[in-house]
């Protein structure tokens, strides 16, 4: 079966760039991790607007959602006031609790010629972007092409450790070693923050600032830490919306024929089920 | 006839054949040696020192000027040619000048030889330098070339304190793929479809040889096709 070149959106997500990082969908926010933003569809406060105005990933080939639980994420962003009643940012490992994502079993809504819509798994989308780079073919069949097809599913499955692996190195590179004091804190110290602690700054400031409605996500927000003490956890709640992206720069070797090098990207929104 | 000449305006000239060779014979071919190396300096030497000179104040335009693809093979020629030391006039030491000063010249030359020497060696030494510097820098410009985004990322993460975000995260390999072997036989013999589309026409030839050859079988094809 013949596709139509059309790799459909997350519920207005796409595959472009976005212009902020950070946005509104269906009351839920997604946050693309590093400077928040939202689109101009929602109505958020003017001062957010100017203070986040990083944009959202570069484009990619296609975006993908993976359901999670909450509980995979809730304890990576962390923060507290200081002594100055301002808040202090920082990250926390991941070294007892490493992130497995299976990334691979993201899903991917494609709209084929005959205009059927089928959502497809991140790993059954890599095996049809391979067929389309060799022979420019875009088809939903592409064991008809490749005879190696299971063996090339087995493989891609095995790099979801790759780059969760990746992921956590990033965690532990850049947490704050003063949540291992006894008791735990920030260091309330720091003068400077670095790029993970800024991401989390971006993430409760942008929070903050989701003031819409009774059951606003600011408001939940302040109910999430008011069982807390210091230092905070960021709780995500269902509906949220924390996105990643990968990117495969795989080399195709045809035995006997010729080489292909390729690049296929992916922004995995991570969405938050309960 | 040859004369004496020392180089200053009040040197005399002398004959040498006042001198008694039959005392000593080898006076004579002693003369006619020195007569030679005047000729091998003014001729040679004179030239591959102010080359030397250049050389060794590293500057290669005015060293160029001497010392060139067109100036080397006169040098070379002018050095072994025989018959140049080996004339009438050298050998019956006729019409030549005493130069007091030769031996000196060659002193001098010889000096500026080993300036020349020392220089080369300094030269080598950074040129080794060089050599390591650019060895080192292959391993980064191979790296870029391929994309090799590992080695990239790890390099920044050791010595531009960046690292990756976990929001962007890249990952190279490779993969072994193996085609169907019809449509492996379409792409070397017509290379893929220009627009994604494999013409049957030569789909089916190609099938119908790989059958007729016993390469796959019907139900093979089959099989992979419904």
């Amino acid at each position: 079966m013949e596709t139509e070149i059309l790799n459909i959106l997350y519920n207005g997500s796409t595959t472009s760039q976005q212009v902020t990082n950070m946005y509104l969908l269906d009351d839920n926010f997604v946050f693309e991790c590093t400077p928040l933003d939202i689109t101009n569809n929602y109505d958020i406060c003017l001062n957010f607007l100017k203070y986040l105005e990083s944009p959202g990933f570069i484009d990619v080939s296609a975006v993908a959602t993976l359901d999670i639980s909450a509980s995979m994420i809730n304890n990576l962003f962390i923060f507290q006031d200081n002594n100055t009643e301002e808040f202090v940012y920082g990250i926390n490992t991941t070294i007892n609790n490493p992130l497995k994502f299976i990334f691979s079993n993201a899903k991917i809504t494609k709209k084929y010629l005959n205009n059927e819509i089928l959502n497809i798994s991140l790993l059954d989308d890599y095996i049809e972007s391979i067929v389309e780079t060799i022979t420019g073919t875009i088809t939903h069949y592409p064991e008809r092409i490749l005879k190696n097809v299971n063996s090339l599913k087995t493989y891609i499955t095995s790099l979801d450790t790759i780059f969760n692996n990746k992921i956590n190195e990033v965690f532990q590179l850049y947490y704050d070693p003063s949540l291992n004091d006894v008791p735990r804190t920030l260091n309330i110290n720091k003068t400077t923050l670095n790029t993970m602690e800024v991401q989390c700054k971006n993430l409760i400031t942008g929070v903050l600032n989701i003031n819409k409605g009774q059951n606003s996500r600011m408001t939940r927000f302040l109910e999430d830490i008011s069982g807390q003490t210091p230092p905070f956890s960021f709780i995500f709640n269902p509906g949220d919306k924390l996105a990643i992206r990968i990117t495969y720069n795989p080399t195709y070797i045809i035995s006997n024929y010729r080489n292909y090098t390729a690049s296929r990207s992916y922004k995995i929104i991570l969405n938050v089920l309960n | 006839m040859a004369t004496f000449i020392d180089g200053n305006t009040s040197s005399k000239s002398r004959s040498l054949h006042n001198i008694n060779t039959a005392l000593n014979p080898n006076i004579k071919f002693a003369a006619v040696d020195y007569y030679k190396f005047q000729l091998l300096y003014n001729k040679v030497y004179n030239k591959l020192t102010t080359a030397m000179k250049y050389y060794s104040e590293n500057n290669y335009e005015e060293l160029l000027k001497v010392f060139n693809d067109n100036e080397i093979p006169t040098l070379m020629t002018t050095i072994t040619n025989d018959g140049l030391y080996n004339n009438d006039n050298i050998n019956n030491l006729i019409n030549i000048e005493y130069d007091i000063k030769l031996f000196n010249k060659y002193r001098t030359a010889t000096l500026d030889l080993l300036t020349g020497l020392q220089g080369s060696i300094q030269i080598q030494e950074k040129n080794k330098l060089l050599t390591q510097d650019i060895s080192g820098l292959k391993i980064y410009e191979q790296a870029l070339n391929t994309k090799n985004q590992d080695f990239i990322l790890t390099y920044m993460n050791n010595n531009l304190n960046y690292v990756q975000t976990p929001t962007d995260i890249i990952n190279a390999f490779e993969l072994d793929i193996e085609i169907q072997p019809w449509y492996m036989e379409y792409l070397k013999q017509w290379g893929p479809p220009a627009n994604g589309v494999f013409d049957l026409d030569k789909l089916s030839a190609i099938v119908t040889t790989l059958i007729d050859t016993n390469q796959i079988t019907l139900d093979q094809f089959l099989n992979n096709n419904l």
